[in-house]
Parts: structure tokens; C-alpha cells; sequence
């Protein structure tokens, strides 16, 4: 099937030039819920952008704005020239969406699925039909392509979601959770798809709570919060305040309480069981020597130094709470680091 | 990593978004075309068990009302044959089309559908007409089995057919219409089951509204199912209904508009 593989993207030339700008974007419910705060991030095309925050951050309430699907109370969206507030059917158009939720093809074939979604988007019958023998072969799903999507797996399913949304050509592209259940052979083949996205020209904006995949995978990112962008930049230029420095993460008993931390290391942040804290390098020697005394007495059950990670930058900016959250995902993927 | 602002793309080759965006009759009628297959393939699997629930309901209703009443003959048995037909129509637009967008609802597949790049009102068209794909043959149905168990003689007059559309347009109308709007479909769902009983127990369909109350009889001049009764009964029978006809039309086709307006301003406004 290689012979059916697209051209590299140093070949492909790019269709546009229309980034997604949203300016002091602000939605407050009837209720008098402030979803989202004087929000505003760029996304230009050629680049993948993460929006990363726990549940209820206002992510996807962000996302229903740009689709067209609820109005902003304040603020501004465009792509490239086109005022997508104004004109929500608009946006639907130039947008390609993977959403966090159930897929409607529980009946549908997964190539029938793929291949309908693409003509509603306006793609002609034969590039539908290329594009699509392109998808199926790059994820290697094949053998699933007449299988209804009731029968399908989690990690199948979202798969076929993500080729209804690559099929065709968009500006614009909007991925939920896209690796939500899928396996890792079959994750490293998604994340290489969507950077091709990105690489044909199109916006792409990825919305997750795995802060590990998101440092990988995208250009640049913006972490929201109770509705507020509380970060915004690369993995490298949020993670620089942390650069010259050590992450230490203890574990202890359930609900037991914290030891207390020298002076020399950052204010610990707890995350259910773990706590993480950084240091300076030059404090290494004496904060293992510190942790190693907790842990031989039992106050502490497993330690762990090392790299700091955008988790860390992460869990620092959103809060205990939301780390907690996070972490369940961490886990999840197994890529979480253990003690 | 490299600054991705500052990512210049290749002139040559690049379409400005705007344009590349559709618009006019034919972008109407293609997406009310892949619309209509999109809901016959989520239909597939239920659809043979739809259509022969809605038939088996529709000549239940006539056999069934029949052993209500001691004496089921003359202008008794046209009035159940000629509501058996009503019944099938009114419930699939009240009942199954609010209960398909509550569920889609429920399950969260109901953003995903409203954001595809459709215009709202070819998608509900779509969906109009495949439910009445589905409704229409069992109303024949109905209305056969009817005569055949009761032995009726029928006048059929072509007007049937507006009739039949404009049954399955008002009922499916005001089930799009307020299945949209409430915000909970857990209360879609309920009210869908008082419909049903309403709609067999105490609407002038399979009986003459004299029978009623006439506080009820008065509230039903203005609401749907008599007249969606009316325009089926005056169109299959000749001296059955003594009511002008086409005041029955007249009255369903307001509530057909405005029902559509409703649904169209419900399913173009954004929270």
C-alpha cells in the first residue's frame, strides 16, 4: 500500500494562508457563569496550537464559538479574512472537527462514514475516493473499513473521527482528544497525520488535558483556566522559568500529610498521593539527602528526581485540583513517571 | 524549537479562505441530498423494525378501537379506518422524531451533527422526508388493513396526497421545533409520552370531537390532530366530514408555517 502514500509535505504546496485569531473573547452563560474570560490566541496556518486545561476550564465552550454553535458575549474570532461570529455558517465550512464526543456512526460503515463526511465538506467523488484509500492506509485500518461503527473500538472509532475531519483539505482544523483510547503504534501514525495537516497548510487546534503527548506534539500552546489563558507560548518557553532546575516528586500515604519542605525547594504542589516540587541543581546533593531521610523513617513511600517536564509548568499554573485530574490521564497513557 | 510565528507560507499558490466558501441552490440541494443519505444510513439498522412498528401501530389503533365499541359498524368503522391512518403520522412526528433528536442529544452526537457544514434548513428537510419515507407506506398500510377487517367502502379524492404531506409536515415540524429548544432531553422525552397519550386518548382522531367535553372540544378547533383528522377523513371519504375541508387545510397550513419558523429560528440561533 506504500505506492498510495501522499507526497511529502516538502512537495505539497500549501493552499492557505488564514490563521485563527480570537481576541478578548468572552462567553458568559445565562446563568452568569463566566466561561470564558478576555481569551486570545493565534493560531497560524502550518502550525499546531494545544489549548490544554482540566475539565471545565471553558475549552470547549471556546470551541462551540469558533463552530458557530454558540454566541460570544464579547470578542472577536476570524480566519484569515472571514468574520466567523458573523457568519457561522462560515465557519462550519472552513472548519474540520474531531469532537470529544460520541461519533453519529453507529450504522455507518467506517469508509462509508469517512467518505460522506468528505462530500458534505464539498470534496469531489474521486478525490473522496484517493484521499480516503490515503487515510485508511497511513493509520492502518484497512481491515475495519467496512465495519459499522457500533462494532468498532473506542480507539478504532476515534481513529475513523479523525479521518472525517482530515479527508478533506480544511483552513481550518479542530481536534478533540483525538488520542483519547487509541493505541501507541497506531498514536505515533495519528500525531504524524496531524502534523501533515499542519504542514499542508491548514490551522490546526488541538484540544487536550494530556500536557506528556501535547509537549511532544505541538508548536505552541495556551493553558486555560476558569475560562482565563493563565500561559501562553512553545513547550520550551513555558518550561524556561524551570529550565536550570530539578523536579523532586514524593509519594506518601493516602491522606497522609506532608512533610515539611526545606526553604531551598519551590512550594510543594499536591496531587492526591504525589507531591511535586523543583530545585536548583546545586541542591540536588542535600535534597536527596533530605528525601532519603523521609523515605528510610516512612514518612515518604517513593521519590523520584529528575527533568522537570511541562507537566510540571502545567500543574503549577492550573492548580492541585486540576493536576489530580491530569494525572488520572497521565496514567492512563502509561507514559505517567512512577516512583 | 524553531518560533512558528514567524512561519512565512509560499505565496504562489494560496486561496484566500472566503472564497473558497459555498453558497446558492446547488450547495442547498447537495447538502439536502448527502443529508437524507447520512439519515437513511443512521437509520439502517432500525428502519424495517420502524416501519413495521408504525403500521402494526396504525391498524392496532383500528382493530384494536374496535373492540372499545360494541356495535363497530357504518360511520363508526370509517372514523376508525380514517384515524388508523392519522395516528401512525401524528405519533412518528411527535413522538419518534423528538426522541431521535433527545437521543442524539443524550449521547452528545447532536453538536457534531449541527456542525457540519450543512444549511440548517436542508438538514431538517432531509430529515422531513425521510421520515415521511417512513411514515406514508404505513398509513397505506393502515388505511388497507382497516378496510379489509371493516369492510369499507372508501372514496379516495387525489388531495389525499397534500393531505398525508401536510399531516407528516406539522406533526414532524412541531417535534423538530420543540425537541430543539429544551435544553433537557430527559423532558423531550417525557413529554413525548403524555403526547402519545393525548394524542390517542383524548384528540378527535379516531372518534367525533362531539364525544368530548366541550371545554376540550373548543381548545382542539385551534390545536393540529382534529384537523390533521379532518383533511385525511374528508379526503378518503365522501359525507363524513361535515366541516369544510378546506378550513381544515387552511388551519394545518398555519401551523405548518409556523411551526417551521419556529424550527428554523430554533435551529439557526446559538446560546
Amino acid at each position: 500500500m506504500t505506492a498510495q502514500l501522499s507526497p511529502t509535505p516538502a512537495n505539497t504546496p500549501r493552499r492557505w494562508n488564514a490563521a485563527l485569531r480570537i481576541e478578548h473573547l468572552e462567553k458568559v452563560y445565562s446563568g452568569g457563569t463566566r466561561a470564558n474570560d478576555d481569551i486570545s490566541i493565534t493560531v497560524e496556518p502550518g502550525e499546531v496550537f494545544g489549548l490544554l486545561g482540566p475539565n471545565g476550564a471553558g475549552k470547549t465552550t471556546l470551541v462551540s464559538q469558533v463552530m458557530g454553535l454558540l454566541l460570544p458575549t464579547g470578542g472577536a474570532i476570524h480566519l484569515g479574512d472571514v468574520d466567523l461570529i458573523a457568519r457561522p455558517e462560515a465557519a462550519r465550512q472552513l472548519t474540520a472537527y474531531l469532537p470529544q464526543g460520541e461519533l453519529p456512526i453507529e450504522s455507518l460503515r467506517a469508509r462509508e462514514a469517512v467518505e460522506l463526511v468528505a462530500r458534505i465538506h464539498g470534496g469531489s467523488a474521486v478525490d473522496v475516493r484517493r484521499r480516503t484509500d490515503e487515510l485508511f492506509a497511513l493509520l492502518e485500518l484497512q481491515r475495519w473499513e467496512r465495519e459499522m461503527g457500533a462494532r468498532l473500538s473506542g480507539g478504532v472509532k476515534r481513529l475513523v473521527g479523525f479521518m472525517m475531519a482530515a479527508v478533506t483539505p480544511s483552513p481550518l482544523v479542530i481536534l478533540d482528544e483525538p488520542t483519547n483510547d487509541v493505541d501507541p503504534l497506531r498514536r505515533r501514525l495519528l500525531w504524524q497525520e496531524i502534523r501533515e495537516l499542519a504542514d499542508r497548510g491548514s490551522a490546526v487546534l488541538l484540544v487536550t488535558h494530556n500536557v506528556l503527548e501535547a509537549e511532544r506534539a505541538v508548536d505552541r500552546l495556551a493553558v486555560i483556566n476558569d475560562g482565563r489563558v493563565v500561559a501562553q507560548g512553545s513547550p520550551a518557553s513555558l518550561k524556561a522559568g524551570e529550565r536550570d532546575r530539578l523536579r523532586l516528586e514524593v509519594t506518601v500515604e493516602p491522606r497522609a500529610d506532608l512533610p515539611p519542605f526545606p526553604s531551598y525547594l519551590a512550594d510543594p504542589v499536591r496531587v492526591g498521593r504525589r507531591a511535586f516540587t523543583t530545585l536548583a541543581e546545586a541542591d540536588a546533593p542535600r535534597a536527596l539527602e533530605w528525601v532519603r531521610g523521609l523515605a528510610s523513617n516512612g514518612a515518604v513511600q517513593e521519590f523520584e528526581i529528575g527533568a522537570t517536564s511541562l507537566e510540571d509548568t502545567y500543574v503549577r499554573l492550573v492548580g492541585p485540583a486540576a493536576g489530580e485530574d491530569e494525572a488520572t490521564n497521565g496514567s492512563d497513557t502509561g507514559e505517567a513517571s512512577g516512583g | 524549537m524553531a518560533n512558528v510565528a514567524t512561519i512565512e507560507a509560499p505565496r504562489g499558490s494560496i486561496t484566500a479562505v472566503g472564497d473558497e466558501l459555498r453558497a446558492g441552490p446547488g450547495y442547498w440541494l447537495r447538502s439536502y441530498l448527502l443529508m437524507v443519505r447520512w439519515e437513511l444510513l443512521n437509520l439502517r439498522l432500525q428502519l424495517p423494525i420502524m416501519v413495521a412498528l408504525q403500521v402494526f401501530l396504525g391498524a392496532g389503533m383500528a382493530i384494536g378501537f374496535g373492540f372499545l365499541i360494541a356495535d363497530a359498524s357504518g360511520p363508526a368503522t370509517l372514523y376508525l379506518a380514517t384515524g388508523a391512518t392519522v395516528i401512525p403520522m401524528m405519533t412518528l412526528g411527535l413522538v419518534m422524531v423528538p426522541q431521535t433528536i433527545a437521543q442524539q442529544k443524550i449521547d452528545g452526537t447532536y453538536d457534531y451533527i449541527f456542525g457540519l457544514p450543512v444549511p440548517r434548513m436542508a438538514m431538517y428537510f432531509a430529515g422531513l422526508s425521510v421520515w415521511s419515507v417512513i411514515a406514508l407506506p404505513s398509513a397505506v398500510m393502515a388505511l388497507g388493513v382497516a378496510a379489509w377487517r371493516y369492510d369499507l367502502e372508501l372514496s379516495i379524492s387525489p388531495l389525499v396526497v397534500p393531505a398525508a404531506l401536510l399531516v407528516v409536515a406539522v406533526a414532524s415540524a412541531i417535534g423538530f421545533a420543540f425537541s430543539h429548544a429544551l435544553p433537557n432531553p430527559r423532558l423531550t422525552n417525557l413529554i413525548t409520552q403524555l403526547l402519545i397519550f393525548v394524542i390517542t386518548l383524548f384528540s378527535p382522531i379516531s372518534f367525533p370531537a362531539e364525544r368530548l367535553p366541550g371545554w376540550l372540544q373548543a381548545v382542539h378547533q385551534w390545536l393540529p390532530a382534529e384537523h390533521a383528522a379532518n383533511v385525511m377523513r374528508g379526503t378518503l371519504t365522501d359525507g363524513l366530514l361535515e366541516a369544510p375541508l378546506w378550513e381544515s387545510f387552511a388551519i394545518l397550513g398555519v401551523w405548518a408555517i409556523g411551526s417551521w419558523l419556529v424550527t428554523a429560528w430554533v435551529i439557526t440561533r446559538r446560546g
